[in-house]
């Protein structure tokens, strides 16, 4: 069986790396997007007026209250609908950045009011003006901060790209099921695809550890 | 020395309903240093924030080398200046705060430097001597690297100081600058403030500690209730008080 199994892994291992590409490129183009996204939800949600912070609010709390997979589903086959056509790769490398977009837009509220009101106040007096209080005082106290969530968004990211597999993206789950689809090895390659997936969040995760210890304010 | 450096006229400001300054008329020469006593709620806090344009006001005038800060007034109709001008106007003033409000991500030196580098658009060269320089003033010359979390509470309160100064302000505020410290490190931040009034700094001290204000101080003022109770040189105010609210007050302060 295991002679098998590695004959089937060395055969089906293009395939597999290019899985593992398409997840990790799918994951973080998705992350990289829905920060930058987020940064600007979390600054309309914290500083904005009654109306952006409204809208910036509905948009977090109804992204937070959707399933991630239904997501997925309706940007690939409700959007069509209203004439926007993605491929199956846009349109999860889109719901995936909207997903985490509401996430860090979340985490950053958070971060940003729990920094003490004299901060602020500190950096008015010495004369900065709003938004180099912001570049210089209070997003980098808020990014520490948010760190770790930040690093658990990008798991959960990781995680959430199994789905685009359903509407064909062809990443490490997807692939695993056509190699089981040839060899019939079922346990043998789904326990690989959870090895795999559990190497990139570790890595993920102790290289978000390393980071947090790099920044920590002293 | 005697250009007027601040002028407060006919000040009020209010939360809501509750009236917190009641008509406060103040002025201040160059190198005059000023100490504000009173009870707590006195509105002592909220008449250096007003200064510093922490807090809108509702009504009076605030002048610093004689031009109005804050507001304009124009054909008898006042209006917010916009907030790039508040944002210089206020840099005209340094303020140090009780609870001193270090950037804890940022060492001493760059706490210093921030500023000099972003407002006054400094080299970083000319901002980390500037820095160097007032640590050394402070007494802590060798800290610069040191970060806010790693000084004792007296150390970061200086650096607070070194960090206002260091802008070169028309005017020092200090709001009960060692309330929160532990009596053992109150003298080494008093005597920085003592050694700057030496140097001819003008200076608005809200302070608790009654000695330093006596010793340090050209006039005193007692407020209540929003309002300047009393004011005077500092024997009159604490060798012969007068007014029974001032008696009062002074009786319940260790001096
Ligand atoms: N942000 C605020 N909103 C509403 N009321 C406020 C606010 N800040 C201060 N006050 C009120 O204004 C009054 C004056 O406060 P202030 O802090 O100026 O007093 P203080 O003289 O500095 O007192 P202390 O000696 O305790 O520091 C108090 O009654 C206080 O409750
Ligand atoms: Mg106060």
């Amino acid at each position: 069986m295991s002679t098998g199994f590695f004959n089937e892994l060395w055969v089906s291992k293009m395939m597999i790396f290019r899985g593992i590409y398409m997840c990790i490129f799918v994951s973080f183009t998705a992350i990289l997007i829905g920060t930058i996204i987020g940064v600007f939800v979390g600054l309309a949600l914290t500083y904005g007026n009654i109306f952006t912070r409204f809208f910036a609010r509905a948009y977090v709390d109804i992204i937070r209250g959707i399933p991630v997979l239904v997501l997925i589903l309706t940007i690939y086959f409700v959007l069509p609908v209203i004439q926007i056509n993605f491929t199956a790769l846009q349109a999860g490398i889109t719901s995936l950045a909207i997903f985490s977009s509401a996430q860090v837009a979340e985490m950053l509220r958070g971060g940003l009011q729990n920094i003490p009101k004299g901060q602020t106040e500190a950096a008015k007096a010495v004369g900065l003006g709003f938004s180099q209080t912001f570049i210089f005082v209070t997003l980098p106290q808020a990014l520490r901060q948010v760190l770790p969530t930040w690093v658990n968004t990008a798991v959960e990211t990781v995680k959430g790209s199994t789905l685009i597999s359903l509407i064909g993206v062809v990443e490490i789950t997807l692939v695993m099921q056509q190699i089981i689809g040839r060899n019939f090895l079922t346990m043998q390659f789904y326990a690989l695809a959870g090895l795999i997936y559990f190497l990139i969040c570790y890595s993920i995760e102790r290289g978000g550890k390393y980071v947090e210890k790099k920044v920590a304010i002293k | 020395m005697t250009e007027r450096v601040l002028e407060i006229s006919k000040l009020h400001k209010s939360y809501g309903d509750h009236k917190v300054l009641n008509g406060v008329d103040l002025d201040l020469n160059g190198g005059d240093v000023i100490s504000i006593i009173g009870s707590s709620g006195s509105g002592k806090t909220t008449l250096l924030r007003c200064v510093n344009l922490l807090e809108e006001f509702q009504e009076g005038v605030i002048k610093i080398d004689g031009r109005e800060i804050g507001y304009s007034n124009s054909k008898g109709k006042r209006s917010k200046v916009n907030n790039k001008q508040v944002t210089k106007d206020r840099a005209l003033t340094g303020m140090v705060f009780q609870s001193f409000n270090l950037f804890p991500h940022l060492s001493a030196a760059e706490n210093i430097m921030l500023a000099l580098r972003k407002v006054q658009k400094k080299s970083k060269k000319e901002s980390a001597e500037i820095a160097q320089h007032w640590l050394e003033r402070v007494g802590l010359p060798d800290r610069g690297s040191s970060f806010p979390g790693q000084l004792s509470g007296g150390q970061q309160q200086r650096v607070a100081i070194a960090r206002a100064i260091a802008m070169n302000p028309k005017l020092m505020l200090f709001d009960e600058v060692t309330s929160a410290l532990d009596p053992e490190l109150i003298n080494e931040v008093l005597d920085v403030i003592k050694s700057l009034a030496v140097e001819g700094m003008t200076m608005l001290i809200v302070t608790h500690e009654m000695r330093f204000a006596y010793e340090v101080s050209k006039k005193v003022i007692f407020m209540n209730d929003g309002v300047i109770a009393e004011q005077g040189t500092p024997d009159e105010i604490f060798k012969n008080a007068s007014s029974e609210r001032l008696t009062a007050f002074l009786k319940n302060t260790r001096f």
